[in-house]
């Protein structure tokens, strides 16, 4: 059976929430920009586990819950991707994983590669993160 | 010569506004660049900070004397990739390899070793350690001119850069 990750896509003003992840070699894409969120515990739904994520990831759990936005089974694991507004400035959450985090615009995401102000450069996205992007970029066209 | 070089392109982007136009283009289309239209010999000709700052003149001025140049060569197995600064009879380089990823794209690249030559003395010749994966460095490709004659890019390190193809190595 494919593990299953719960990943969180924050919207806040025109703009989307990103982690950029550790530079660990053992953890996977390292040192790119990802959603946050993580794995699924035993027993945990989907939509459980992207709440605790964000409480362990930006000491903030959204209230009501987000809402599911798509699965994607294609790959070696099952992606379940949630969204809603980040109701909250970064400056009162906390950033507990990862070594920076970012408000992104559509422009910066289709870029493929965001500044981070911590680290000093640009780092490229996590490439899975294009899909969630093409579903921005149909979207805004859609919208006009 | 890069200056001289310059002279000769009509639309080479000289004012960061343009290149910060480019880029945004770049960003919402991509490119569509291969790496057929990379090869040559690319001498730098103007800098700008991150935030569209142009470098100083005797920065440029020391860059140009050093007639600092971005080798690319579109071998069978991919881009090789040659970073070299040359003063009088002595010359710094840095060879390694290159790929493209993206629409944009990005032109990610490791340098595998570094030679320093005097003519055709060869003084230093050391193999580099290949860099982690999140460490590797890239430009990000903005814009070829329509006479594939000058090309823009932005580095990891946010700076943007405006290269002028040069005739040969010699340049």
């Amino acid at each position: 059976m494919k593990l299953a990750v719960a990943l969180a896509m924050l919207q806040r003003d025109d703009r989307w929430l990103l982690q950029l992840r550790d530079d660990i070699d053992t953890i996977l894409c390292p040192g790119q920009w990802g959603l946050f969120g993580g794995h699924l515990e035993p027993g945990e739904t989907p939509e459980q586990a992207v709440q605790r994520e964000l409480e362990e990831e930006i000491a903030w759990r959204p209230e009501p819950p987000l809402r599911p936005w798509f699965s994607d089974a294609s790959g070696s694991r099952v992606v379940h991707v949630f969204r809603g507004e980040l109701l909250r400035p970064l400056e009162e959450l906390k950033l507990l994983e990862g070594q920076d985090w970012t408000l992104a615009s559509l422009s910066e995401l289709r870029s493929e590669t965001i500044w981070s102000e911590r680290c000093g450069e640009f780092r490229p996205m996590v490439a899975g993160l294009s899909t969630v992007v093409q579903k921005l970029l149909a979207e805004a066209n859609q919208n006009g | 010569m890069a200056a001289f070089l310059a002279s000769m392109i009509h639309d080479v982007p000289t004012d960061s506004d343009v290149v910060l136009e480019l880029e945004q283009q770049a960003r919402r289309q991509g490119t569509g660049l291969a790496a057929e239209d990379l090869d040559g010999f690319w001498q730098l000709n103007q800098t700008w900070s991150r935030e569209g700052t142009a470098s100083s003149s005797f920065s440029i001025g020391v860059l140009r004397a050093l007639k600092a140049c971005l080798v690319l060569e579109n071998q069978s197995d991919g881009l090789a990739i040659t970073n070299q600064v040359s003063l009088g009879p002595f010359r710094l380089q840095f060879d390694g390899i290159a790929s493209l990823k993206g629409r944009q794209p990005l032109l990610r690249f490791s340098f595998t070793s570094v030679r320093l030559q005097v003519g055709s003395l060869t003084l230093l010749n050391q193999s580099l350690p290949e860099p982690t994966k999140q460490r590797q460095p890239f430009f990000a490709l903005i814009a070829l001119g329509d006479q594939r004659n000058w090309l823009c890019a932005r580095g990891r390190g946010g700076g943007l850069a405006v290269w002028i193809r040069s005739p040969d190595n010699a340049a």
